[in-house]
């Protein structure tokens, strides 16, 4: 008896401090911040409690309407387009090309950069008096125009476009990896019954692919859903809101608005938006696993 | 002669590694020809290349009269079973055995026929709604075979079909694959390296060693007249006793020497050639009663009952020899036995391993 709780007692140290951590930091924090949502505090914390006031403020709020819209647009091109522009990739690396190596290592790398020198780099690139339209007029092509951070219909878009060319190298990786764990007596199959080779991967090996899907969607939206710095070093939310984000609204109200209450319900909100498209998720997964072992 | 599928002068090689050359081989309609041989002997390479999976680096390659050594795998008029079955994971065994046909634009009336049939053949209509993950190994098997059957094509390949599945359903799977040929009167080509297989389905069996085929005949010759040592010894288990020594020529004919011992080779089939030579004789050709021929006289080493018959194991001369007797033997390890040869059924193999 007295073993067994040594051994038992081992465990639960070890898993003490991500505990104490995950108890303190993490919940601590997340009701910390539930509390504050409901005060009118400012600058500083204040325990004046005034219900919903600031929730109400926050959909009142136009600058938090279109940085929500923009989230929508932004999350659902980037999450997409990372998703088939990776596989795409991935399918064409996995036809066996030269330099597959050199190919992968150049695709991926820009996921191992920050997202504020992405964000330098493409606003460089869009900007008009020096990037490419600049270069292809120069060359001669005068009514060239890629001056989407300009505009404030098209900005979200030029944010999108440096967003895809930093995640998608890590979707093609991940869909490389599983294309390769794939038997390739399916390809001679396959190939024995005439298919071609696109509808191979659309049909045979795409539908094989959910597991790895399912885990950069996953990544993918995580990253969507903090995105800041992107946004802060290729546009810093303009022009005027045309590329506001939830993040930024709430960094903004944090620490240059003085608006501590208005902030912390915004993250409230974040928060909530998260668990309500995870939890659906998260629910059919556990009834997946249940219903395996045949439980339910 | 009209053959199904011709092999002129192939020549296969992976970058500097040639695996198959100058390979010639004719298979006639509707024959079942077994490729065998170890692994790393070609015959997979040479199915692939019959397939079209493989590219050919010389000689030419004829299906029902055409030339396909340049053909899509599609066009040649085959149809392929894998080891690993290579069923599309994701789709029902009814999209399965579709797939194919749907992509080649065959009208969906015609296409449901075709796979009706083939189900029916079969035995797979109740589990047409089912994914592959919820069959077993040997219906996986049936299902990868549907799918070579709605093709309606004239040459089906075997791609080591059995060898993922477990030995009761391995025979099984192999009494219905050989009632699916007498069926059908398709022309297939098998490969294998389960000799039981070669030699149960086989009209002609190939046997493949580096490349080479050093055998091509029906099961039963290759039996009992392999052509070489290597035969000799590939096929048969337990397999075949070997004596080395040297044939004499005497006045009467050829003796065998092998030691101090000395014997006529009167009754042998073939041409014996004076020099050295290996005697080769099967496990149940050597006779306990009625010993015309040579006589080994050795010690019980090892006795194996297997049910139907018993393998005795005995020493001769410091080298070990199996006897295969029907029934139950009564023989004990330590035990004198005295044997006989039966030249009539043995192999004589000359210094380059040929039979004499």
């Amino acid at each position: 008896m007295a073993r067994r709780q040594k051994k038992s007692f081992m465990p639960a140290l070890a898993i003490l401090p991500t505990w104490l951590t995950v108890v303190v930091v993490y919940i601590g924090a997340m009701v910390w911040t539930l509390n504050l949502s409901f005060t009118k505090s400012k600058l500083f914390p204040s325990g004046a409690y005034v219900g919903f006031d600031q929730y109400e403020r926050l959909l009142g709020s136009s600058k938090w309407i279109k940085a929500v819209s923009n989230l929508a647009t932004f999350g659902v091109l980037y999450v997409l387009g990372c998703l088939v522009i990776g596989f795409c990739l991935a399918a064409a690396l996995d036809r066996k090309v030269r330099f597959e190596n050199a190919f992968r290592t150049l695709f991926l790398y820009p996921y191992a950069m920050s997202f504020v020198v992405t964000g330098l780099v493409w606003q460089w690139l869009m900007n008009p008096v020096l990037g490419v339209q600049a270069t292809m007029q120069g060359l001669g092509w005068e009514s060239f125009s890629f001056d989407l951070l300009t505009s404030r219909d098209y900005a979200i878009y030029g944010v999108v476009i440096a967003g895809l060319w930093q995640g998608s190298g890590l979707v093609m990786v991940m869909m490389l990896a599983g294309m390769r764990g794939i038997d390739v007596e399916q390809w001679r199959a396959a190939r024995v019954d005439g298919i071609p080779a696109w509808r191979v991967y659309v049909s045979i090996i795409l539908p094989q692919l959910g597991p790895p899907l399912a885990a950069v969607a996953t990544l993918l939206t995580m990253g969507v859903i903090k995105t800041y710095d992107l946004v802060i070093a290729i546009t810093n939310g303009g022009p005027g809101t045309a590329t506001e984000v939830p993040a930024k609204f709430i960094m903004d109200n944090l620490f240059q608005r003085q608006n501590l209450g208005l902030a912390t319900a915004a993250a409230i909100m974040l928060l909530m938006s998260v668990v309500i498209i995870v939890a659906p998720f998260r629910y059919a997964s556990y009834i997946r696993a249940k219903r395996k072992a045949g439980v339910l | 002669m009209q053959t199904a599928v011709s092999i002129k002068d192939l020549k296969v090689s992976y970058g500097p590694t040639v695996v198959l050359q100058n390979l010639n081989l004719d298979i006639r309609p509707r024959e079942f020809l077994v490729l065998l041989g170890s692994s790393g002997c070609g015959k997979s390479t040479l199915l692939n290349a019959i397939a079209g999976l493989n590219d050919v680096s010389d000689g030419e390659i004829w299906i029902e009269g055409k030339n396909v050594t340049w053909a899509e795998p599609k066009d040649r008029g085959i149809g392929m079973v894998f080891q690993s079955y290579a069923l599309y994971p994701r789709m029902t065994v009814r999209k399965n055995l579709a797939f194919g046909l749907r992509v080649a634009g065959l009208p969906s009336d015609e296409v449901n026929t075709r796979v009706a049939r083939a189900a029916d053949m079969l035995h797979l209509t109740p589990l047409l709604d089912r994914k592959p993950a919820e069959l077993s190994g040997g219906q996986r098997q049936r299902v990868a075979i549907g799918r070579a059957l709605v093709r309606e094509v004239d040459v089906f390949l075997f791609d080591e079909p059995l060898s993922n599945l477990d030995a009761k359903l391995r025979n099984e799977l192999r009494v219905e694959i050989k009632k699916l040929h007498q069926d059908l009167g398709n022309t297939m080509i098998y490969v294998t390296h389960d000799q039981v297989e070669a030699m149960t389905l086989a009209d002609r069996i190939a046997i493949m060693k580096d490349g080479v085929i050093q055998q091509l005949a029906p099961p039963s010759e290759i039996y009992h007249r392999p052509a070489n040592l290597f035969v000799a010894g590939f096929i048969g288990a337990p397999s075949m006793n070997f004596i080395e020594g040297r044939v004499i020529k005497t006045d009467a004919g050829f003796d065998f020497e092998t030691g101090d011992t000395r014997f006529s080779l009167d009754g042998y089939h073939g041409a014996p050639v004076e020099g050295p030579a290996t005697l080769g004789f099967r496990p149940e050709h050597l006779c306990l009663e009625g010993i015309s021929g040579p006589e080994l006289n050795g010690t019980v080493a090892v006795v194996e009952p297997m049910g139907a018959d018993t393998v005795v194991w005995f020493d001769w001369h410091k080298q070990n020899f199996s006897l295969r007797l029907m029934g139950d033997s009564g023989f004990t390890p330590g035990a004198a036995i005295q044997v006989g040869i039966d030249l009539s059924k043995a192999s004589l193999f000359g210094a380059d391993g040929t039979a004499l």
